[in-house]
């Protein structure tokens, strides 16, 4: 009658501590996932940011002085200033495949996914050069 | 068996924990400002805000043509992107001052062919 009792006992006791057992699995799981998602998504952000680095300063900069030596300095590139040919000859393809994103858009205009931008000069003209991709 | 149900209940209480712990990061606009403060100096000393004339025959006169060539360069940015633009040491700043975290860099200036130390704030 005793073992008995203490079988039953402990079939009741054991029901509980198993969905807590489950309760914590799941709970790792979701803290896992979590991190994941938060982890790539300051990834992409970073990746993001040093395309526009590179965009801003050297890919779409323009490339020899063209504008009568309106500008500062004789450097070869002129950071921050943009060039449309000079922006249209960057290898979005390539930089988009190098960098694991599934789409990527680098222009004045916002494209789709998460975007960032830089200030640059479009000749005259104070502009956001945007870099988007997801 | 007392004992190995509360130890188990506690175990379960403490993985709780880490879920609080894991904030979600800031993602990077701070890096992203400092960038922009560098974007707005680069664009203000390509539109030749900074550049070294003759001297002006008194100390205020060089600052004038200086700081009205930077408001309108802020005017300009501010149009475009909305951020809060202010030069510290100068009366150049935007229609709104930047908030109190916003990123603030340090550049030297000429002024009268005297080092000039200038704070530039950028917030968003």
């Amino acid at each position: 009658m005793k073992k008995g009792f203490i079988s039953f006992d402990l079939l009741f006791c054991a029901l509980p501590l198993l969905i807590m057992i489950s309760l914590l699995l799941n709970q790792v799981s979701l803290i896992n996932e979590a991190a994941q998602l938060q982890g790539e998504s300051v990834q992409e952000y970073s990746k993001l940011l040093s395309i526009a680095d590179y965009a801003l300063k050297q890919g779409g900069a323009l490339k020899e002085d063209q504008q009568g030596g309106q500008f500062s300095g004789s450097a070869l590139y002129r950071p921050s200033v943009i060039d449309d040919y000079e922006l249209s000859q960057i290898p979005s393809e390539e930089i988009r495949s190098w960098m694991g994103f599934e789409s990527l858009h680098i222009g004045w205009d916002k494209g789709e996914g998460t975007c960032v931008y830089r200030i640059a000069l479009r000749g005259d003209e104070v502009k956001k050069l945007y870099v988007c991709g997801k | 068996m007392k004992t190995i149900e509360a130890l188990i209940c506690a175990f379960v209480l403490i993985s709780f924990a880490p879920l609080a712990l894991l904030e979600a990061p800031a993602p990077q606009t701070q890096l992203q400002q400092y960038q922009l403060a560098e974007d707005v100096w680069r664009i203000a000393y390509l539109k030749g805000c900074f550049a070294q004339d003759a001297p002006a025959p008194t100390p205020t006169l060089a600052k004038d043509p200086m700081e009205a060539c930077l408001n309108n360069v802020i005017y300009e940015i501010e149009e475009e992107t909305g951020l809060k633009i202010e030069f510290e040491n100068l009366d150049a700043a935007g229609s709104e001052l930047p908030k109190e975290g916003s990123a603030r860099i340090q550049k030297t200036i000429l002024v009268n062919g005297i080092p000039e130390v200038v704070f530039l704030k950028v917030g968003g």
